[in-house]
């Protein structure tokens, strides 16, 4: 018996299903006008950066040109996406919670696990198929996200990517694909390992309150640096070094902030994302090898927890589960 | 005949008290936002003493390097309340998405159990149904809104180092007053999508796709400021429209109808005991409220005669 149809099969029935879903369409083209609106968004901030640029030199006389120094905004077309990062970090994971979701969740409605089950498909086909199906969806909607953001990008700009501006939005779509599929495997598992269906889902929503939207929000107000306009320690005219050493002084406070940001899975592929995108100033125009060499522990955490998401998702996969719900 | 129909309204209330209270959904998001609402004051106390800390070590730093000539303390002044304002992001996440799970399970609840054909048996018109299932939804929120306060004002009163004087508890009530504005718009629209939807998850995701844009896409488009930098309350009360003609045409034409900024707005001045700007912002969110509850009485009043009585 050749098993590899199977998990085809079932994956094409996958993708069928989800292409033929309104809630996921749905979800699926607002993603893309958000995608659309953000990079809108950031080429007028960043006009309006220009446009301040340009009234603050006229403003000044030749005497006060030699002794304040202007800073002209550079344009990086990498840089206009992180609002669309935000945007993948908060809605995509919502689409693929939906996915994941729907995925099992229909197998229970409609009773068809135990329809399932009685042919020669094995647990693991079943799951595999389900992954693959996941991956093609998920897979095409970041492929897509991707091509508008060229797109969007190159009209709205008028300015090309260079190759390597390409192949870093290409891992960045790779990642973000990582993180989505980790949010499709939590979400099937907690459809699989709670019977009641709605419970499952309203679980899944809320830890993803919690981890994608809270626990990273706290980390971030708990900034001392955040907690003036502009910044505290530019208010305060303070150098890097200054900033350090003082900084330095409550380590305490700042390793508890660090440890509230890094248990989300979403601030490791933020902070991956926005390293490679150059969003994170220190990391803008420079190679992969620099980056990835600061920023590896990012990947492996994502990786870790899609690994972890894999494993629960077919840990889930039981016989008993999967017919569990069925009414 | 008369006589029975005020307990009948009390009877459809005191109902939506007890099946609310036995929704695992609902009391998992209640605990998370009582739990989270707990700990905000720690977090905004705890953040301000370590920034003023921060503040007098940067100073001992710059006098160290010959500087002496150093900017007042950007937090002296500023109002003790200001501890509470990452309440406000979580009122604008949590509150809103536990605000849509009371107004959506209240109706569903009573459509897939089958129970309004048996309502309607009794003696009771559908413009009082109406009127007793909203102020059912209503006091509800009105309950989860003043456990919030309770449990606010509780755990400011166990930071000794914290001072709140009579008047700053009162603006206190009132910015919970004003977040009770906020969140029975999204009871409202949760009600009013579970009444006229068919599926009960689209019924869901209508309401929370316009709490994405209340919360994200709008401010986004008004400021310029990106998705997450949003859910921090300091660039949140400084996020302004003054970039450019884009985002002036932008606050123009969403400015009417930003419920979140209109919120932000009043909830900010209350939290710095200021009652001066009030009245705009306070209309508005009033006037949204009254705008989705006579929607919501209406399309419970219409559908509740053919689709969902069956008779």
């Amino acid at each position: 018996m050749n098993r590899s149809p199977h998990i085809i099969t079932i994956a094409r029935k996958e993708v069928k299903d989800a292409s033929r879903n309104s809630l996921f369409l749905t979800l699926a083209f607002f993603l893309l006008a958000l995608t659309g609106i953000s990079i809108l968004v950031a080429s007028f901030a960043f006009q309006s950066q220009v446009a301040q640029y340009h009234a603050a030199l006229s403003q000044l006389s030749p005497a006060q040109l030699q002794s304040i120094v202007l800073t002209q905004p550079a344009y990086y077309p990498l840089q206009m996406l992180r609002g669309t990062v935000e945007y993948l970090e908060i809605i995509g994971a919502v689409i693929a919670l939906v996915l994941g979701y729907l995925s099992i969740a229909k197998e229970k409605g409609n009773n068809t696990s135990r329809l399932l089950l009685t042919r020669p498909v094995t647990r693991n086909e079943l799951m595999g198929g389900k992954l693959l199906g996941a991956s093609v969806m998920l897979g095409t909607l970041v492929l897509g996200i991707g091509l508008f953001t060229v797109v969007a990008i190159s009209g709205i700009g008028h300015v090309g990517f260079t190759t390597s501006e390409l192949i870093k939005l290409g891992l960045v779509l790779l990642y973000t694909f990582g993180y989505l599929l980790f949010f499709f495997c939590f979400s099937a598992a907690l459809a699989l390992f709670i019977s009641d269906l709605p419970r499952a889902l309203m679980l899944a929503f809320s830890l993803w309150l919690v981890f994608v939207l809270i626990i990273p929000q706290i980390g971030d107000t708990m900034d001392p640096d955040n907690q003036v306009p502009g910044g505290f320690f530019a208010h305060m005219h303070m150098t890097q070094n200054g900033q350090e050493a003082v900084i330095g002084q409550f380590k305490h406070y700042e390793n508890l902030r660090n440890a509230l940001e890094v248990s989300s899975v979403e601030k490791h592929y933020e902070r991956l994302s926005f390293a490679t995108l150059g969003i994170k100033t220190m990391y803008n125009d420079k190679s992969l090898g620099f980056i990835m060499n600061d920023k590896w522990p990012d990947l492996l955490v994502l990786l870790l927890f899609l690994g972890a998401g894999i494993a629960l998702s077919y840990a889930g996969m039981s016989n008993k589960r999967i017919m569990a719900a069925s009414p | 005949m008369r006589k029975d129909v005020p307990p009948l309204v009390a009877v459809i209330v005191r109902n939506e008290w007890r099946a609310l209270l036995r929704e695992k959904t609902f009391l998992l998001l209640l605990g998370i936002f009582l739990t989270m609402t707990f700990f905000s004051v720690y977090i905004g106390w705890s953040t301000r003493s370590t920034t003023n800390a921060i503040y007098h070590a940067s100073v001992a730093y710059l006098a160290t390097q010959g500087v002496t000539n150093v900017i007042p303390n950007p937090l002296d002044g500023v109002s003790p309340l200001l501890v509470f304002d990452n309440m406000l992001i979580y009122i604008l996440l949590i509150g809103a998405l536990l605000a849509i799970v009371i107004g959506h399970r209240s109706f569903i609840r009573e459509r897939a159990s089958g129970v309004l054909p048996l309502t309607f048996v009794r003696p009771v018109s559908k413009a009082r149904y109406a009127f007793a299932k909203l102020l059912g939804i209503f006091l509800a929120l009105a309950g989860v809104v003043f456990a919030t306060y309770s449990v606010s004002a509780l755990s400011a009163l166990l930071i000794p180092a914290l001072h709140l004087s009579g008047i700053e508890f009162l603006y206190l009530l009132g910015f919970y007053a004003a977040s009770f504005l906020y969140l029975g718009i999204f009871a409202s629209l949760g009600l009013l999508f579970a009444i006229v939807s068919r599926n009960e998850s689209t019924a869901l995701f209508i309401p929370i796709l316009l709490w994405v844009a209340v919360v994200f896409i709008i401010p986004e488009l008004t400021t310029g400021q990106n998705p997450v930098a949003l859910l921090n309350p300091v660039t949140l009360a400084n996020a302004f429209p003054d970039q450019g003609k884009f985002f002036s045409l932008m606050s123009t034409i969403f400015g009417p109808i930003s419920i979140g900024q209109f919120y932000t707005r009043s909830a900010l001045d209350l939290l710095r005991s200021n009652g001066a700007a009030l009245v705009v912002p306070l209309g508005a969110l009033l006037a949204y409220l009254a705008a989705t509850t006579g929607v919501s009485a209406y399309a419970l009043g219409r559908h509740t005669s053919a689709n969902d009585l069956q008779l």
